[in-house]
């Protein structure tokens, strides 16, 4: 099957080796899933999906069209060290794009994928997952790995299911044996760790930002680069494109002043903030305050909302789901709370059982002596 | 108008525990309703109620989450349906896409309404991986919903939020509960939801192929659980009666 390295015109006939092995395997009850077995071998050739030949790494190149989302480059570092064959980059941008190249061969891409449409102008999910399918094709990656923004968590099961490719979600570790892809990801809340394989190539992966280092940049490193135009397919119409204001980024905040639905006054919000202002902190919530119109949902912590590794996290009020847990990487934990059994409290460094509001209006009065 | 709502049941994350061998235990660990789900479950019913929307709740799982259709039912779905059967089990997200994507080719419906994620494997993959098997509009990480002439959806990716105008069918996946809280089921719901059908269907009814589901269908194998191990000390824990010692204490904290 090896040697049928012919493109689509190839005839059936030709490819004897590859129609013998599929006639051992009787259709439908073939039990090992692999596409060599259940696919014609004109379409193994056709399509590129010889399983003998996947190699590299495909990483889809999230931008703004004028620099690179910071979760990527680590992602393009951790491809460079896992991959023995060549990193492939993906990008989708305008012209603007061309100034990016250099960065982009700098963190390890060997070939970069720029493709072009000019009426598209934002991410428009499925003519990206359609276009990023073909480039998949034409490739043969082993693997192929997004960052877990919401624009990759978005993408990545488009193009998995139009692949019918395996995927996990929001990893946290990999590990390369030979071409295959060993892929961890935490479950239940951060409870339990599952170290995931994919049956067959390509396999991929969303990886949670932050998980790997930025690479050292190789200055002055070559690489080649395609511009290849893409197809429009049902594009979504947007009304109007708005920039969200994040406010302090309490991604990158040192001392987190958080606040939960133990919080009973809404002037205590205000006080939160002047208290962070003073003491260089940042403040973050729960999704019941961002529910009760309290707080803006940049500022939640959690599955739902940001994942947080400040030095200090104090929480004020929060009694510690496990989907807000799930956003929280602190190194210290204080918690305030006036129940005892909260399930914060039980991972809190700290825990000061007492009204939440009355000690951050406390903590604001010796902040003004 | 019709609406299809995803429902799941989950198990409930903070009683699950891990015995010795590093196994879940999740046996006879009481159930609950996905809360993403629940969320787009309530946004589907605001259709019903301003729009005349017909809302069926669709679920794939074991028997016992015919208990949770029942009480969709009684929020106020006109309809539910459980896919059911041994063949679905051990499905990763791709086989369950696929299943489910089976069964919904066979209904009429303008959306399909799910939650961002599940709370137990929190991957949000099954919504974009639905739509693509189905070749469906996809609108994610949905915010606030507008009704007028038309539908309009506002979507966050991060720092951007777009205001698009849907178009039919599509899958659309909910970030928050709708701004207005659907109140609870009354008396009368309970009993009016023992008269809606509840139809639960195996594989050979949904007539999925054997090899795009459960074990067989699925494209990702969980190798090995590891329990995690939280080495660390206990809680210190500190009466906080007297608010100013315990102002003094955080202060001390954030000074290091």
């Amino acid at each position: 099957m090896s040697g049928c390295n012919c493109s689509g015109s190839c005839s059936s006939g030709s490819c004897s080796s590859g129609s013998c092995s599929s006639g051992s395997c009787s259709g439908g009850s073939c039990s090992s899933g692999n596409y060599d077995n259940t696919l014609p071998p004109g379409m193994l050739a056709a399509y590129n999906l010889d399983q003998a030949t996947a190699d590299g790494i495909l990483v889809y190149i999230e931008t703004d069209g004028k620099s690179l989302h910071p979760a990527v480059k680590g992602i393009l570092g951790k491809a460079r060290e896992l991959s023995s064959g060549r990193v492939f980059g993906i990008m989708f941008a305008g012209v603007g794009g061309k100034l990016l190249y250099d960065e982009i061969f700098s963190y390890g891409v060997d070939t970069l994928y720029h493709m072009r449409n000019s009426s598209i102008k934002e991410f428009q999910p499925i003519s990206y997952a359609e276009a990023m399918a073909d480039v998949s094709h034409r490739v043969g990656p082993a693997s192929i790995l997004f960052a877990a923004t919401p624009e990759g968590r978005e993408l990545a099961p488009l193009v998995a299911a139009r692949l019918g490719a395996g995927l996990t979600a929001d990893c946290t570790q990999l590990e390369a044996d030979g071409r295959t892809l060993i892929m961890t990801r935490p479950a239940l809340g951060g409870n339990i760790l599952a170290t995931i394989r994919c049956d067959t190539f390509p396999q991929m992966a969303t990886v949670r930002p932050g998980t790997f280092p930025d690479p050292i940049p190789e200055e002055c490193r070559k690489g080649t680069s395609f511009s290849r135009p893409y197809k429009a397919i049902s594009e979504k119409t947007i009304v109007s494109k708005d920039i969200v204001d994040l406010g302090e980024d309490i991604g990158n905040a040192r001392v987190l002043i958080s606040l939960g639905n133990g919080i009973r006054n809404r002037s205590t919000v205000d006080l939160a903030h002047d208290v962070a202002r003073k003491l260089g902190a940042s403040v973050s919530c729960t999704m019941a305050l961002v529910d009760k119109g309290w707080m803006p949902y940049s500022a939640q912590v959690g599955q739902s909302g940001r994942t947080v590794s400040p030095d200090l996290y104090v929480a004020f009020g929060i009694s510690g789901s496990v989907q807000h847990m799930a956003g929280l990487r602190a190194k210290r934990v204080v918690s305030v709370n006036k129940d005892r059994s909260a399930p914060l409290n039980s991972i809190a460094d700290k825990a000061i059982i007492g009204d939440a509001d009355s000690i951050l209006r406390d903590l604001a009065k010796s902040l003004e002596e | 108008m019709r609406v299809i709502v995803l429902v799941k049941q989950v198990p409930d994350p903070n009683l699950v525990t891990i015995s010795e061998n590093g196994h879940l235990q999740r046996e006879n660990v009481p159930s609950m309703t996905d809360p993403f789900g629940m969320m787009a479950l309530q946004h589907a019913l605001r259709l019903k109620r301003e729009l005349g929307a017909h809302v069926t709740a669709v679920s794939m799982g074991p028997m016992h989450a015919e208990e949770m259709l029942r009480r969709c039912l009684e929020y106020g779905a006109d309809e539910a349906v459980l896919l059911s059967d041994k063949a679905f089990a051990g499905a990763d997200t791709l086989a369950t896409a696929r299943t489910l994507g089976c069964y919904l080719r066979s209904r009429k419906f303008d959306y399909i309404f799910c939650g961002m994620q599940a709370t137990d494997g929190d991957t949000a993959q099954l919504p974009p991986e639905l739509s693509a098997v189905m070749g469906l509009q996809i609108y994610s990480y949905v915010s606030k919903m507008e009704l007028s002439n038309t539908i309009r959806m506002t979507q966050i990716y991060e720092d951007k939020s777009y205001v698009v105008e849907t178009c039919t069918p599509a899958v659309v996946t909910f970030l928050r509960p709708p701004e207005e809280q659907i109140p609870l089921p009354s008396m009368t719901d309970f009993i009016e939801a023992r008269k809606k059908e509840l139809t639960v269907l195996n594989a050979w009814m949904v007539g999925v192929p054997p090899g795009s589901m459960g074990l067989k269908g699925s494209r990702t194998r969980v190798d090995r659980i590891t329990t995690v191990v939280k080495d660390r000390k206990a809680t210190e824990f500190i009466d906080g009666s007297d608010s100013k010692n315990a102002a003094s204490i955080i202060m001390s904290e954030v000074k290091g």
